[in-house]
């Protein structure tokens, strides 16, 4: 009967096509048949790597540098995690990404705080090789540690210099992850058009704590997304108007399915009406933190939208046009602070969803009944509520109007848990009216699942969870 | 109904629809008619084998013909095995690799998807040496070829 090795090397490399670099690094080590097929003309090393850079390591180096060697410099895909301390150790590193005929660039920048928290809440000792740049103030005179931290804030520029200058010599992306912790400024736009990145054409484009005014400059980004199938706007203080990101979300309309944003809620005094008109956008998560957000006055057409997600104040215009007979997946977060906005923004809103089927409230917290009230009619088949939910109460109350209202067609009621238990009470009488789903804390380990747990799991990637 | 003959010298009927999951066989009946008549050598593939293949092709037999444009990504994007197959795969080692073998050989591309997604799943998270035992692979690395592996590393620290 066959081995492994009967195999022919194309089998043996479809079977790897699953694994990321480093581990393709650990399989070569099996045997020598491996390590040839690994090395063959035909290896599947430019597929991608995925760096860790956020302690000063020779091993991610030495890491990069074989993968580097073994794909003859081509690799099509990077992920990497960095800290600020650390830019300037890996300079050398971003400079191999533009020649590197790099396709999918994913770039997560990292303040150093969070390392530490990091570290700190998972037990870890940080090695000196990493605190050699953290500033200890016991140490300084305080005009010396002035002096220090301002030499330090220095080099910190210049080395963001380097990583921004890497990414914009990048001329073959077609998918842009751009993540910047909200400590760290950096302007990855200002004169955009003189490098190779503007004549990129991006199906994806995802920033995070990216500086929106300084990047809508000189309007290369708008030609940029202009055939995006996916684009993320996120973090809370990207330091551009709401008008920024609807013209990027509008640059793209042709194409765009998916899309996340958070509005910064800051009126440029010129804009006189924002209007998002997206025909073929399917699934869009819209969130805002800013209250005077509320007030706002925006229109929208999204004919197609299926799923959507909101949280914050958004403003009740916009909520109107958003929720309509075409989506059928609702995700309501309900954060204490600013649920009586949105709230005020659903009423009267939430019943034309005639055509919702799945529904999943996050963090219910109060005023949960005003949405309820809102729900009692819609042909509704699954219910998810999941985070902290402290008014499970009012749930069988919504129920028995419901089984009044549309018989007794009994639907799902899933429920995720992070901390509470159920109350059993509660549970009881929520029974007679819907088959109700429990679930586990999200932070437990794969091992213990049961088999009802994976399946529920599975169910919830579904809905995006 | 066509028929196939095994290494073995077994011969299966199989109804057309079922054997055309075979890219290979599907040619074949294609381009010459009286490949309907005399049974097909597959000279490669045993009894036990092409019977367990054609259960999967017997199950599959409605399925929508694969996408013709293979572009990496949309071979990508199916990465989870479905229910039945699954449970159909889940066969002892030698058996798997005769049927990616086989998958192979008659051109049945979801199959060999299948197989080596499974093979896949059983090489993940091993260490080297846990590789070697579970498939029974012998370390053919001289102590030499370790040591030179281990310099390469040394080398590739390029700093």
């Amino acid at each position: 009967m066959a081995h492994i090795n009967d195999l022919p090397a194309e089998i043996i490399l479809l079977i790897f096509e699953e694994f990321d670099t480093s581990r393709l690094l650990q399989l070569e080590k099996v045997c020598q048949k491996w390590e040839n097929v690994l090395r063959s003309k035909t290896s599947p090393w430019q597929t991608g790597i995925e760096l860790d850079c956020r302690t000063k390591s020779s091993e991610e180096k030495q890491k990069l540098q074989a993968i580097l060697a073994r794909s003859r410099g081509e690799i099509h895909a990077w992920k990497i995690t960095i800290s600020d301390s650390t830019v300037g150790f890996y300079r050398d590193t971003f400079d191999r990404i533009p020649t590197s005929k790099v396709q999918s660039l994913h770039i997560k920048l990292l303040y150093d705080r969070d390392l530490i928290e990091l570290a700190d809440y998972n037990g870890i000792e940080l090695t000196d090789n990493f605190r050699i740049d953290y500033v200890d103030p016991t140490c300084y005179r305080l005009d010396r540690l002035q002096e220090k931290i301002e030499a330090i804030q220095l080099q910190r520029e210049r080395d963001y210099d380097i990583l921004v200058h890497a990414v914009k010599q990048c001329s073959d992306l077609t998918s842009l992850n751009f993540c910047i912790d909200n400590m760290i400024s950096l302007l990855l736009g200002s004169d955009l058009k003189s490098h190779p990145l503007a004549r990129c054409k991006l199906k994806s484009l995802s920033l995070e704590g990216i500086d929106l005014d300084s990047l809508c400059n000189d309007g290369s980004i708008f030609n940029m997304v202009s055939q995006a199938q996916h684009i993320d706007i996120l973090g809370y203080d990207i330091l551009g108007s709401d008008m920024n990101v609807v013209r990027i979300v509008n640059a793209a309309k042709d194409t765009l399915e998916t899309c996340s944003l958070e509005l910064p809620g800051i009126l440029d005094p010129d804009d006189s009406s924002r209007s998002i008109n997206l025909p073929r956008l399917q699934k869009l998560r819209i969130s805002s933190h800013d209250p005077l957000n509320g007030s706002m006055q925006y229109s929208s057409t999204c004919p197609n939208l299926r799923y959507l997600r909101l949280s914050g104040c958004l403003p009740s215009a916009l909520c109107a046009d958003l929720l309509t007979d075409s989506v059928s997946v609702l995700h309501l977060e309900l954060h204490l602070e600013l649920i009586k906005e949105l709230c005020q923004s659903l009423r009267n809103n939430l019943r034309r969803c005639s055509n919702l089927s799945t529904i999943r409230l996050t963090e219910v917290k109060i005023g949960l009944k005003d949405v309820l009230d809102e729900l009692t009619t819609l042909p509704i088949e699954e219910f998810v509520v999941d985070g902290t939910c402290d008014s499970c109460e009012v749930f069988p109350q919504f129920f028995r109007e419901r089984s009044k209202k549309l018989g007794t067609k009994r639907m799902k009621l899933l429920l995720f848990y992070h901390y509470d238990e159920p109350n059993l009470k509660v549970l009881e009488q929520l029974s007679q009216y819907c088959e109700v789903v429990q679930a586990f804390n999200k932070n437990r380990e794969d091992s213990t699942y049961s088999e009802e747990d994976a399946q529920l799991l599975r169910y919830g990637r579904k809905l995006g969870l | 109904m066509v028929q196939l003959s095994t290494s073995d010298n077994e011969i299966f009927n199989v109804d057309r629809d079922v054997a055309e999951r075979s890219v290979l066989l599907k040619t074949m009946l294609d381009d010459l008619p009286e490949a309907e008549e005399n049974p097909i050598p597959l000279s490669n593939v045993s009894s036990n084998v092409l019977k367990k293949v054609l259960e999967y092709c017997a199950h599959h037999r409605g399925d929508p013909a694969p996408p013709t444009d293979e572009s990496e990504e949309s071979r990508k994007r199916t990465t989870d095995i479905g229910d039945w197959d699954s449970k159909f795969i889940n066969v002892d080692q030698e058996m798997l690799f005769e049927i990616i073998l086989a998958a192979n050989y008659l051109d049945i591309k979801p199959l060999l998807d299948v197989g080596c997604k499974t093979v896949a799943n059983m090489i993940k998270g091993k260490t080297p040496e846990e590789i070697r035992k579970l498939f029974n692979i012998q370390n053919d690395f001289t102590q030499e070829e370790e040591e030179q592996i281990k310099k390469e590393n040394e080398w590739a620290e390029d700093r």
